[in-house]
């Protein structure tokens, strides 16, 4: 059970929300792409509850269901064509000669039901897979091709009824099972409607879970892509038209049993129809954009005007015209909904909140702990001019150390003069480091996750995924700002997420939003398994276990505190102060070897911008108005290092006074005498004599 | 507080339906003639003293009188000093040469004082003038008129930050007649009046109004003003005529986003101003302290070390020569990095560039000849 560190915001519970945050996270889910199409739905049925007096009869209810079930399968299958990048005209014939199979099957030949049923689907599927074919191997257009062979099947449909039609009128068989597929009720609906529903289930499942969904969504996206990616276009889009078929097939079945009649003219307009619905649910007429379930929406709008519009006794050219006119409505708004939502969320997720800070202890003062010195002044160079943004270094118990860099590397340095060598390239930007008792070395990767390095250089994740909440609107379940990490006694390794909310090198959203975003996640060695220790903690960045192994010390950067957690003892699972109200942004934490503990300060808090923390307004203009280089951050270019006891009570600050080759000290690791810096941005590690102040120690890094 | 949001609500709605109608919220660019360079920073460094703060500048032929706080210094073509350092008291806020040969000492919110050259070389009083002004900020001499601006009716020339911060438009222009005495006012409600020249136009002033970014003419019978060239990308300051009839402009820095922001934002800047020191405020300012309660921006972080010269400036360095017209014709700039930033004044000695960078603490000159 993780804890929920909110309160440490110091606000009231409603501030846990924010109806920008929320609009922002939904807004940025590809179901809200449904928005429209949904909404429209409901305004349809509430106009015709409103306007019909029998329209939720139970005699309606099953027309409509019927109806709706035969358009929304043929829907189903024109939405795999079109998310294929096709489009299939002929589903009407189809549906038409499958009818009329269907029923010379039942009445005049008599064959058992199930082989009607099997028939009915192979007709299809083999009716589709003509056009298949010749779009896929003879090159030729999908629109024009199913043109053709909707008139094709057309002529078919004609001779059924010429030469069919009067026997087929007359002849009479009763069977049970097909008056059960025309007029039967499965879990008290329409047997034609469950039958839909399970396919629409199944289609979503194909359409975004499935191998075969994937390709067809990529040959629709872009065929090139899909093609150099390795995919055979011919096979995927044969099968598109296959798929369609089929369904118009079951559509056709279910025709011909309900009605158990034939004419020339079974499925005329059809196409239209069901065009309309899949557009108006939203399926993207230029293909690799749409979903099962848009589909079903799209046809429930279409059969519940249609039979709203018979039940009111209206003419059939009306409901063509109604029809028409909210396709072409409803096109130009999806058009804009699609084409702006991203921009939409783009301008309203970054949602700044308000934190309850206190004015920063006066820094000033004259004697205070917190005077600029020299102590750092003119420390020594490592590795200067090969870095580029060591964020944090470790040293092992040869004093060889290791260090992370921006291009997403990790460096090997034997000795602080030697040059630094290459071990391994990771990607993502490399932040906090430590190493397990097997010598290599865990890696916080922003962007990717927690890794572990070899000796030899070999690279493998160790924990890039937690369990998702479920209600959150946003994924959570990636780890996207790993920041920094120590190992328990135990072994378990225990990381920061900076945020959930942002990635890997937008830490500095995060840091304007002030919200509590973050988590301290524990990865167990022996489960393999990551878990969610403390949630809603606001930018959690620094993480050390403290000196007798009983409790994790975590920094916050945006409260700018630093907070125990209990991992062991009386008090585990606890959560408690250590240091509050700090005057500069926590970074990294790390014992030192006197019982204390190393504080790196990436930089300081300034009025300025303790003020903008105050005003969620000014920040939420700021990051509309202004460009991202003008954006006001804290002071990141004053760092220092203080020196802080168990307690929380801050010994000593170490600062380089000239502020010149450490410009920001985002960590520092005490080994053998001497503090190696290390700095986000900074092009090099640099290190620092203790002098009498140290107590040697062998490996502080190392549990 | 709600009545903020309202109006903000109806300044956008405007703008979206009238997009021309809105408030222009651009900051010129540099280029043309204000394209950067490092040219202040390839300067020769003529003086330099730390806790100076040279101000305003007078070249005449027997030295280059430089003005710092309350003292002034005379300065030789090396660089030495000239003669004994004189401290008249009173912070100098303009210098003006006199046709006798004289100075004329304006100073701030006290009796000014008309200086002679000592034996020494240097500078000594040679009475008070009839005149006391709370903000002087420079000055110019036509016949026997002395031309003065004054930044603002309620703030001291060190308080420029409160006027910009408070949108003030209380400066003004005075003619003082050096042999009555008397003090005309010749315009008034400029947005800090920060320089002023002798126009080539017949009967007008150009005057530099800093917190509206602009260089205007002032006729000297009506006292209307006009515009002159286009915006500029910074706050101007003194002006200065070189030979060739053009005029040197100095910057106290260049626009920013961030500030022309903070101006929008009132609830902010309200508070900014009622709780923070000015040294802490979000503004212009004549040079990086680097202090750590200096607020920061994104672009200014250091990367490897070093401060890219295009990050949003706090404080740039900026000496414009600007033609008859108000076009810049060319620039010498002390980029963001540079520690030669807020040039309060610039002349011509001779047909070399002297510049009083203040927020630098040095005067600076050219080797060559720039403007022959």
């Amino acid at each position: 059970m993780s804890r929920d560190a909110f309160s440490l915001t110091r606000l009231r519970w409603v501030d846990r929300f924010s109806l920008q945050r929320t609009l922002g996270e939904v807004l940025g889910k590809r179901w809200a792409e449904a928005a429209v199409p949904a909404s429209l739905l409901v305004s349809v049925l509430v106009y015709f509850a409103m306007t019909t007096e029998s329209y939720f009869a139970p005699a309606n209810l099953q027309t409509l269901s019927q109806s709706l079930a035969e358009l929304g399968l043929v829907a189903l299958g024109m939405t795999v064509v079109m998310v294929g990048g096709g489009i299939d005209l002929s589903v009407g014939a189809i549906v038409a000669v499958v009818n009329g199979s269907a029923l010379i099957m039942f009445k005049l030949y008599e064959l058992p039901v199930s082989v009607i049923v099997v028939a009915c689907i192979v007709i299809g599927g083999l009716m589709g897979a003509l056009n298949g074919v010749m779009i896929a191997f003879l090159k030729t257009r999908p629109f024009i091709t199913t043109l053709v062979t909707l008139l094709a099947y057309r002529t078919i449909a004609e001779f059924i009824d010429t030469s069919y039609g009067s026997k087929l009128a007359v002849a009479l068989r009763v069977d049970g099972s097909w008056s059960a597929i025309g007029n039967g009720f499965i879990f008290g609906m329409a047997a034609a409607l469950f039958v839909l529903l399970v396919a629409t289930a199944l289609m979503h499942v194909l359409l975004s879970r499935s191998r075969w969904g994937w390709r067809v969504t990529a040959v629709g996206s872009s065929r090139t892509s899909a093609r150099r990616a390795g995919m055979s276009l011919a096979r995927v889009t044969v099968s598109t038209y296959i798929v369609s078929g089929a369904l118009a097939g079951l559509s056709g079945l279910f025709l011909a049993a309900r009605l158990e009649q034939f004419s020339a003219k079974t499925g005329q307009g059809l196409e239209f129809a069901v065009l309309t619905a899949v557009v108006i649910g939203g399926v993207s007429l230029s293909g690799g954009r749409g979903t099962a379930m848009r589909a079903l929406i799209g046809a429930t709008i279409v059969s519940v005007i249609s039979q709203g519009l018979i039940l009111e006794g209206t003419s059939r050219f009306i409901y063509s015209i109604v029809l028409s006119i909210i396709l072409l409505v409803f096109v130009t708004i999806d058009l804009k909904w699609g084409k702006n939502r991203g921009k939409a969320v783009q301008k309203i997720y970054l949602a700044p909140g308000r934190t309850a800070i206190r004015p920063s202890p006066d820094i000033y003062e004259p004697g205070s702990v917190w005077a600029v010195n020299r102590r750092l002044t003119g420390a020594e160079s490592i590795g200067e001019g090969v870095l580029d943004g060591p964020e944090d270094v470790v040293i092992d118990a040869d004093g060889t150390i290791y260090c992370g860099d921006r291009r997403g590397w990790l460096w090997r340095i034997a000795t602080p003069t030697s040059e630094p060598q290459l071990l391994a390239r990771i990607g993502g930007h490399p932040l906090g480091l430590a190493l397990d008792k097997d010598h290599n070395v865990l890696m916080c990767v922003a962007g990717m996750g927690l890794y572990r390095i070899t000796p030899e250089g070999v690279v493998s994740p160790v924990s890039t995924e937690v369990r998702r909440t479920w209600y959150r609107a946003n994924d959570d379940s990636a780890v996207r700002i790993a920041d920094d990490l120590d190992l328990a006694p135990d072994g378990t390794v225990y990381f920061s997420d900076l945020s959930t909310r942002f990635d890997g090198d937008e830490y500095f959203l995060d840091l304007i939003e002030a919200r509590p975003n973050g988590r301290l996640l524990a990865w167990d060695p022996t489960t393999n398994k990551t878990s969610i220790e403390l949630r809603n903690y606001c930018a959690p960045n620094g993480v050390c276990v403290s000196h007798d192994g009983q409790s994790v010390l975590i920094n916050s950067s945006n409260l700018y505190r630093i907070d125990r957690y209990w991992i062991a003892g009386p008090k585990k699972g606890q959560l408690e102060p250590v240091a509050e109200n700090l005057p500069g942004v926590p970074d990294n934490i790390n014992r030192a070897s006197d019982g204390t503990y190393w504080v790196a300060f990436a930089g300081m808090r300034t009025p300025a911008w303790d003020l903008a923390i105050a005003l969620p307004g000014f920040r939420r203009r700021m990051v509309k108005e202004l460009p991202t280089d003008e954006w006001l951050v804290p002071n990141l270019n004053t760092s220092c290092v203080i020196r802080m006891t168990e307690d929380g009570e801050v010994l000593e600050s170490l600062w380089d006074g000239e502020q010149r080759d450490h410009s920001v000290i985002t960590s520092m690791r005490e080994h053998d005498g001497y503090l190696y810096l290390g700095g986000l941005t900074n092009n090099r590690l640099g290190r620092v004599d203790l002098g009498d102040d140290a107590v040697s120690s062998a490996h502080e890094a190392v549990r | 507080m709600k009545r903020a949001g309202a109006q903000r609500m109806m300044r956008n709605a405007q703008e979206f339906l009238f997009p021309s109608t809105a408030e222009d919220r651009s900051i010129p660019v540099l280029d043309g003639g204000l394209s950067p360079n490092d040219d202040l920073d390839a300067l020769e460094e003529l003086w330099a003293q730390p806790e100076s703060e040279p101000d305003s500048l007078l070249v005449t032929d027997k030295g280059v009188v430089v003005s710092s706080g309350s003292t002034l210094i005379v300065l030789g073509i090396d660089g030495s000093q000239i003669g004994a350092v004189l401290d008249i008291g009173l912070a100098i806020g303009a210098l003006a040469a006199l046709p006798d040969g004289g100075i004329l000492a304006v100073t701030v919110g006290g009796p000014s004082q008309y200086l002679q050259w000592a034996e020494d070389g240097g500078l000594t009083l040679a009475g008070e003038a009839k005149l006391s002004l709370n903000c002087p900020t420079d000055a110019a001499v036509l016949g026997r008129t002395v031309y003065l601006t004054e930044g603002s009716a309620d703030r001291a020339p060190e308080e420029w930050m409160y006027d910009l911060m408070g949108k003030g438009a209380t400066g003004r222009v005075v003619a003082f007649d050096l042999d009555s005495g008397n003090l005309r006012v010749v315009a008034t409600g400029l947005a800090w009046a920060n320089g002023v020249e002798v126009s080539t136009h017949d009967g007008r002033l150009v005057i530099a109004e800093a917190w509206r970014h602009r260089l205007v003419e002032v006729d000297l019978a009506s006292g209307k003003v006009t515009p002159l060239g286009r915006p500029l990308p910074g706050y101007p300051g003194r002006l200065s005529r070189t030979p060739s009839g053009d005029m040197l402009l100095a910057f106290i820095s260049t626009r920013a986003h961030i500030v022309e922001f903070v101006l929008r934002e009132d609830e902010y800047r309200r508070r900014m101003v009622e709780s923070i020191d000015p040294d802490f405020w979000i503004r212009p300012a004549l040079r990086v302290s680097g202090t750590r309660w200096e607020p920061l921006q994104i672009g200014s972080m250091k990367h490897l070390g070093v401060t890219k010269p295009w990050a949003p400036p706090r404080a740039y360095g900026l000496v414009a020569l600007m033609g008859v017209d108000g076009t810049a014709l060319r620039s010498w700039h002390g980029r963001v990095g540079s520690s030669r930033t807020g040039v309060t004044a610039a002349a011509i000695d001779r047909g070399h560039l002297v510049v009083a960078c203040r927020g630098g603490r040095r005067v600076l000159r050219s080797l060559k000849e720039e403007l022959a």
